[in-house]
């Protein structure tokens, strides 16, 4: 037992480097371990977690084009066709104001009243309008738009019968162009001939086309029965074909000269 | 005196020794661990992200289908979308709208025969009714069929203005309502 206290130190701190060498490589490990796992699987983990809220929100738009697409498929072009022509006599896509008046003279003629006066203050034919307000009717300068549709107010003043007046109520409410009476007005007058005197103000209704089609990922909104229900009346009324104004003789040599 | 305090050391070396071990160990194992579940961590990230970006692929030449076919019935698509503004637009104008010729037969049936109107007016669906009367009980008659059942289908807010007599005893009255629609 020679050993001196100075040799034996230097064995004892050669073993404790041998020893921190032994522990070092499973902490390496560890730190490296959690660094990855930190700084590179973490970040690629939340990137994966909000790829899958993406792919959940895609897979919805992507349901709800192919529900869109399959619908669109199965719509019959020839029937779509028809209804349009029958949605363009309930609201047509212009003003109108000639076949309109041209209706109300046949509802007048074939109930019987006597179509004393009617005023119509139509504007620009066309219905392009809107932004002339000097060139706008009346009633459109009023801004009363209803349901997204604008309107053509006649104002009509009849004489008739008490039944003549309601045959005529009922012709007029029978046009298929969307109509309402804002104010009516009946009077019997002072004598005792049973004569009425009527001044109705007519709401015709009209919209124009759409510019341009809402976003593709937009639904297809199916017609309600209580629509299909209004189509077909237009269509059984046998009104397919647009109310035309009627044909007249043209030509004259002297533009000032009474008929 | 030296070799008591290496007989002495044994124990202690031997007992260091030990605990180290025990320390190597337990750090190797925890090491492994680590090792392991941040390998499994990283094998379902890749796998995961692997198949979700598959799906994605998938659900995007999903929607470029629709998408074409969508745009290759473009044409139906305008005319249900115009065909459907307008419908619903005169479908709602028309079910609010009064029923003029319900209001008249209703009128006609419920009067009492002594009694006829002179005016008629209807402004903003608020009636004003102008008539004659052979007696109050025509007047008492009419209104109380105006707020009959049948009555209130056609008119609300009945109100007699007026209501006078002449020397003849024939009675003139206004009244005023609110028309009811459809």
């Amino acid at each position: 037992m020679n050993l001196s206290i100075g040799s034996l130190s230097q064995v004892g701190s050669k073993l404790q480097v041998s020893k921190a060498f032994s522990v070092a490589s499973p902490v390496a490990a560890i730190i490296v371990s959690l660094l990855v796992a930190g700084l590179v699987v973490w970040p690629k983990f939340s990137e994966v977690m909000r790829l899958r809220t993406a792919n959940e929100q895609l897979a919805i738009r992507a349901k709800s084009l192919e529900e869109k697409a399959s619908k669109l498929q199965t719509l019959d072009r020839e029937q779509l066709e028809l209804q349009l022509v029958a949605a363009e006599q309930l609201l047509p896509s212009e003003k109108n104001v000639f076949p309109l008046v041209s209706q109300i003279e046949k509802a007048a003629g074939s109930s019987g009243v006597l179509l004393s006066r009617l005023d119509v203050t139509p504007g620009a034919v066309s219905g392009q309008d809107k932004d002339k307000p000097g060139l706008a009717n009346a009633a459109e300068s009023k801004g009363e738009a209803v349901e997204g549709a604008s309107k053509v107010q006649v104002r009509v003043t009849i004489g008739s019968d008490y039944k003549s007046f309601l045959q005529f109520l009922v012709n007029l409410l029978s046009i298929s162009r969307t109509l309402s009476i804002k104010d009516l007005t009946i009077g019997s007058g002072s004598t005792d001939s049973g004569q009425l005197r009527a001044n109705l103000v007519i709401d015709a209704y009209w919209q124009v086309l759409p510019g341009e089609l809402p976003s593709i990922e937009s639904t297809v909104v199916d017609l309600s029965d209580s629509e299909l229900k209004r189509l077909e009346q237009v269509r059984s009324t046998g009104l397919v074909s647009d109310p035309s104004v009627p044909q007249v003789p043209l030509g004259r040599n002297d533009l000032f000269l009474p008929f | 005196m030296a070799e008591t305090r290496d007989i002495n050391l044994l124990p202690f070396e031997e007992k260091a020794q030990e605990s180290f071990a025990n320390l190597q160990k337990r750090l190797s194992l925890v090491s492994v661990i680590v090792l392991v579940v941040t390998a499994i961590f990283t094998l379902v990230t890749l796998v995961f992200f692997t198949s979700l970006a598959s799906s994605r692929s998938k659900l995007i030449e999903d929607a470029q289908r629709s998408f074409s076919t969508i745009n290759s019935y473009k044409a139906n698509e305008e005319l249900i979308v115009v065909v459907k503004n307008k419908v619903s637009a005169a479908d709602k104008i028309l079910n609010e709208r009064a029923n003029y010729s319900n209001v008249f037969n209703t009128l006609t049936s419920i009067i009492p025969q002594g009694t006829y109107f002179t005016d008629f007016k209807v402004a903003s669906e608020k009636v004003s009714i102008t008539g004659r009367a052979k007696s109050s009980a025509d007047v008492a008659g009419l209104v109380s069929s105006l707020v009959s059942d049948r009555g209130k289908e056609i008119i609300s807010n009945l109100s007699v203005e007026s209501l006078s007599s002449d020397d003849k005893g024939i009675y003139a009255f206004v009244l005023s309502a609110q028309l009811v629609s459809k």
